[in-house]
């Protein structure tokens, strides 16, 4: 159990800077997750963590004390890797055991642990057989239960479920975040699927391009996304995107855009912005004043909801919808939708940061 | 030449005879007009001489109306054993030219005819005698001498303007001109040749047999010869100790050797420009008798097979006539046997062929008795010993003794080969009835018809390989159970093998024994596949990181001394450990270390041949191992470092149990490579001292071919080995099959 604190971690290779500078703090027992597109630098992050890349800039701690200088053995740190890095030449048994013998527990301890673990994980019955006579589900879990042998002081995995198929990958995501709630240790946890982030983590971090773009609870994330970026990646079906233009009215602003017509109650800045929009906050309505109009394109029924693809003005926006109000609109009819004013999400244009109302509240 | 005085009443009335049978059937049978006795003559002349045998046998070609004689050129180093192997078959030559050491073996196994009373002893008085003596075995003259070869003294004029005397000047002007540091030496010649020491012996009046004709070594004369050698190599230390390959010739040429001792070839080796002279050995103070070395003498001689045993006489005599010799004297630059010769003013006026005519009186006929051949090897290895110190002469020439007694133990009795003949026909017969009754097998019959093609595609190969592979390893195997001496084969039953392995002839710690040499083989090959074992895999895990720089370029360096041929490399570090010329030495000494005599000692001896077998045998185990990594995932490393793996630990036991399966094919390969690394342990050591760092190849190699011709023996060894390697294999197959990983 342990908190993990990262001050200024940079890493170049050569000439390229992978990531500038990194400050994160990891409270104890939290389980966050590094999300972002691949090439963000999150895996940088872990392997920098673990150990096993040396950061060029700045300080890694773990519960306090700097760990930067340390050989990954002196970090008591476990660590699950995509491609499950079992021993092929052990035996499940022998692989779980492995970090404990090499720190040389007495062998009567190794054998209660490796057999409660592999009682945690199911492994029980395939304690004897060789990492290639085990599906992936079940590498996947031997490799967990290498982690989890160990008892670190903070678990790290890197893309765990990225190789299985997506049944298994459900299947297993929540046993994760079953073990984390029964272990209660200190996760890192790095993924580009905002699936997962969003499922397991107390604590997700988005990155782009080395930089931290948010860090937040899931909730906090989807419901106030900082940037443009972070509410395009977390949130599925993705958010919707609208350029709009907003004026003074009134007390309020306008918001205008092709098949947009919308007053708000409050102040924005005026101007260009990026009007977003998640597609459950799409709500089909019959009034003729409802501020949104555009054209049915597509609609995907996916058991008791549907998408419903169409395009306001230009853009192509897509809306998720019950399949029984789905099921009222033809391709090409035209579709209105009212939107809760909470659900509205702006923009900068350019930065693409969140902008905010009643900052004129002066 | 030929004038019809001189040829033999035979030959003119046979002569006679044609003409008259070509007069009866003039017109009917033409060709019988030209029809002449067709000789064969081999020699393995080259260059000038060659030409000029040539040139005199085309003179007797035209010249002759009833003899042809086609001469074949015959390579030097194939010229005994081809011509031992036609001639009993009958299609060996009728007359052939070669060095007159050989004849006694060749009239005992029937290949030489003795040519004594056909030629007048008035045309005999042409030749010195000293050449006739040596054609001369069991009183009986075997052939007719065409040139002479001895040993005699050169001498760089600048460094030496008048050539010593005595042997105590020689001394004296040696010592003056010997400078170690600089490889200076006042006296070059190969003191552990016994070819050479043999002058010194007969000028201390020493012998080579006793008087019933038994080879006898440890004599008094023959031991202070001996010590009169050692004391100019090891006290006055005007000669260098180790005088190998072309050495002779390097030192004089670089000016660096002010007196040599060399033969007539020396003359042909010498750069043009040097200024320098030859002499007569000089006298020893000692016993005051000059040095006689061995003369050898070219002799033309008579196939015991030949069916033209005048014409041949005929064409002996006229390939040994005055105006032959002239012409082998002028143009093949030889020393010739006629006495006439050397007073033409071509030969007489020559001071170097005066030089070798005068020393012709001091010298002894090479033995031509077969028991010479059981001489060579005991006596070499006597010089050996005392020249680097290892024994006193005495001790030495005793040793040598026993030694020839051994080789000269009879053959073992013939056997009776019929148990033999019964036993492998009841085998065969085996493998005959397994073979037909696998063929009855239905699917057996099926699987042959459904693959006929396949069966077609792979004959030319599966035939070439049982020419190629299966052929000669049947013959060795067929040898191993016969004796051969004197060019014949007796069967001798598995007796061979008993006296291999029941070390009969000498003490199971003797060298020669077979069980000290399966020893030394054993860690010879476990020391060094462990070697290779340990650098492969360590230099292949340093180039693996990504930090070294220049990896690329390592990893050909180090392939180098694998693409290298390895007798290439063999000799190169031969040469490297030489005692005075080699780097190491060099090395040692800049170092302030003593230099070391690396072959007389056996661990120095046996190390030499690690280092140089270690050099080669690397870069094949990195190579192994670079592949084997690049199918280990990183990942496996970083897993376990995670798991609190230091890198020793991480490659114990995570890498090493990974490159196992790549790395144990290897090192059974290894392992058979260097069980039988005959190149490296025949250059380098070259089994020194005295055998002990012989393995089991090079050992079956040395009986075959330095021992008086063992064959049989040599073959039990061969297969010996055989089944020591095909047991070992079979033992580590289950290792190679793919086991728990």
């Amino acid at each position: 159990m342990a908190s993990v604190t990262l001050r200024g971690v940079g890493k170049d290779f050569g000439a390229t800077t992978i990531l500038p500078s990194i400050d994160l703090e990891i409270a104890d027992g939290t389980f966050l997750v590094l999300v972002g597109p691949s090439g963000c630098g999150k895996s940088t992050v872990l392997r920098i963590v673990a150990g096993l890349e040396a950061a060029t800039r700045g300080d890694v701690a773990i519960d306090g004390e700097s760990v930067t200088d340390k050989k990954p053995r002196d970090r008591d740190v476990a660590m699950v890797f995509q491609s499950y890095a079992l021993y092929p030449h052990m035996t499940v048994r022998e692989n779980l055991a492995f970090a404990l013998r090499l720190r040389k527990d007495p062998q009567a301890a190794i054998d209660a642990r490796v057999a409660e673990v592999g009682e945690m994980l199911g492994l029980g019955a395939l304690l004897e057989r060789f990492p290639r006579q085990l599906s992936g589900g079940q590498r996947q879990r031997v490799a967990m239960g290498r982690a989890i042998v160990r008892r670190p002081r903070v678990f790290l995995f890197d893309e765990p479920l990225s190789t299985l198929d997506a049944a298994l990958r459900g299947k297993l995501r929540v046993e994760l975040k079953r073990l984390h709630q029964q272990l209660k240790s200190t996760m890192i946890y790095v993924t580009h699927d905002q699936i997962e982030a969003m499922t397991l983590a107390d604590q997700i971090v988005v990155l782009n391009g080395g930089v931290i773009q948010q860090h937040g609870t899931p909730d906090e994330l989807y419901r106030r996304p900082a940037n443009r970026f972070v509410a395009g990646f977390i949130g599925s079906p993705p958010m919707n995107f609208l350029d709009v233009e907003i004026a003074k009215d009134g007390d309020g602003s306008a918001m205008r855009a092709p098949g947009l017509e919308l007053r708000l109650p409050e102040r924005w800045p005026e101007g260009p912005a990026v009007l977003g929009l998640r597609p459950n906050d799409l709500v089909p309505s019959d009034d003729a004043a409802a501020p949104l109009s555009g054209e049915v394109d597509v609609v995907e029924p996916i058991g008791w909801e549907a998408h419903l693809h169409g395009r306001i003005g230009e853009t192509p926006v897509c809306a998720q919808l019950t399949a029984d109000v789905a099921r009222r609109y033809e391709p090409a009819s035209t579709i209105r939708f009212d939107i809760a004013p909470r659900a509205l999400h702006l923009f900068d244009r350019d930065s693409g940061a969140r902008l905010s109302a009643e900052a004129q509240d002066a | 030449m030929l004038d019809d005085e001189r040829r033999p009443a035979s030959v003119r009335t046979s002569r006679r005879f044609a003409f008259a049978l070509a007069l009866l059937v003039v017109g009917g049978f033409p060709s019988l007009v030209t029809a002449r006795t067709t000789l064969t003559l081999w020699h393995s002349y080259q260059g000038d001489e060659r030409k000029a045998l040539e040139t005199s046998v085309a003179r007797l070609n035209e010249r002759s109306t009833t003899i042809r004689v086609n001469s074949l050129w015959v390579p030097y180093s194939a010229f005994i054993r081809r011509l031992n192997q036609a001639i009993p078959r009958g299609h060996g030559p009728d007359l052939f030219i070669f060095a007159h050491e050989h004849i006694g073996n060749w009239v005992e196994s029937g290949r030489l005819q003795p040519i004594e009373g056909a030629v007048p002893t008035s045309e005999l008085d042409r030749f010195f005698p000293e050449t006739l003596a040596a054609l001369r075995y069991d009183d009986k003259l075997c052939g007719l001498p065409l040139a002479f070869k001895n040993l005699v003294l050169f001498y760089n004029r600048k460094l030496v303007p008048t050539p010593p005397k005595s042997f105590d000047e020689l001394i004296r002007i040696a010592k003056r001109l010997t400078r170690h540091e600089e490889h200076r030496y006042g006296l070059v010649f190969k003191s552990t040749d016994f070819y050479v020491h043999a002058a010194f012996l007969f000028g201390f009046g020493g012998t080579l047999f006793d008087e019933r004709g038994r080879p006898r070594l440890d004599t008094p004369e023959n031991v202070r010869s001996l010590e009169f050698v050692r004391d100019l190599v090891r006290r006055e230390q005007i000669v260098p100790r180790n005088v190998a390959g072309d050495l002779i010739t390097k030192l004089f040429n670089a000016g660096l050797a002010a007196m040599v001792i060399n033969g007539p070839w020396f003359l042909g080796e010498i750069k043009a420009g040097l200024d320098f002279g030859v002499a007569p050995l000089p006298v020893l103070s000692q016993s005051g008798r000059p040095p006689r070395p061995f003369v050898t003498v070219d002799g033309i001689f008579l196939s015991a097979k030949s069916n033209h045993r005048a014409a041949a006489i005929e064409v002996m005599r006229a390939l040994t006539s005055d105006d032959a010799a002239f012409l082998r004297a002028t143009l093949g630059k030889q020393l010739v046997a006629n006495r006439a010769v050397h007073r033409r003013p071509e030969v007489r006026d020559d001071p170097k062929a005066r030089v070798f005519r005068q020393q012709l009186r001091d010298t002894v006929p090479m033995p031509n008795v077969p028991a010479m051949r059981f001489v060579w090897e005991p006596a070499n290895r006597a010089l050996r010993k005392v020249m680097r110190g290892a024994a006193e002469p005495r001790a030495a020439l005793t040793e040598a003794q026993k030694r020839i007694r051994m080789l000269m133990q009879p053959p073992p009795p013939p056997a009776n080969p019929v148990p033999y003949a019964i036993v492998l026909g009841l085998l065969l017969l085996g493998a005959v009835a397994l073979w037909i009754r696998r063929l009855a097998q239905p699917q057996m019959r099926r699987a042959m018809r459904e693959n006929r093609a396949a069966y077609a595609f792979a004959a030319p190969a599966t035939i070439t390989l049982l020419g190629l592979l299966i052929t000669p390893f049947v013959m060795g195997a067929v040898v191993a159970f016969f004796a051969y001496r004197n060019g014949a084969f007796t069967f001798v039953g598995a007796r061979n093998f008993v006296d291999v392995l029941l070390s009969r002839e000498v003490g199971l710690t003797d060298p020669l024994s077979f069980y000290y040499t399966f020893a030394v083989t054993v860690l010879w090959t476990a020391l060094n596949v462990a070697a290779h074992l340990v650098i492969g895999v360590a230099l292949a895990m340093a180039l693996r990181d990504k930090w070294v720089k220049l990896r690329a370029f390592y990893r050909v360096l180090f392939i180098l001394p694998w693409a290298v041929p390895n007798y290439i490399t063999a000799l190169v570090w031969r040469g490297i450990f030489d005692e005075e010329f080699g780097s190491m030495n060099a090395l040692l000494q800049a170092l302030g270390a003593e230099p070391v005599n690396w072959f007389s000692h056996f661990w120095t001896s046996f190390a030499a041949n690690m280092v140089t077998n270690m050099w080669l045998g690397f870069p094949f185990m990195m190579v192994v191992t670079l592949g084997a990594l690049q199918a280990i995932p990183s990942d496996l490393e970083e897993a376990a470092a995670v798991d609190g793996a230091s890198a020793a630990q991480r490659f114990r036991h995570v890498v090493l149990p990974l490159l196992a399966p790549a790395l144990i094919p290897a090192v059974i390969m290894g392992t058979v490579w260097t069980f039988n690394m005959f190149n490296v342990i025949y250059l380098v050591s070259g089994g020194e001292p005295d055998g002990s760092t012989e393995i089991l190849i090079s050992e079956a190699y040395k009986w075959a071919f330095d021992r008086y011709e063992r064959y049989g023996y040599a073959s039990a060894y061969a297969l010996l080995i055989f089944f020591i390697l095909l047991g070992y294999s079979r033992l580590t197959r289950r290792l190679r099959e793919p086991g728990r990983t």
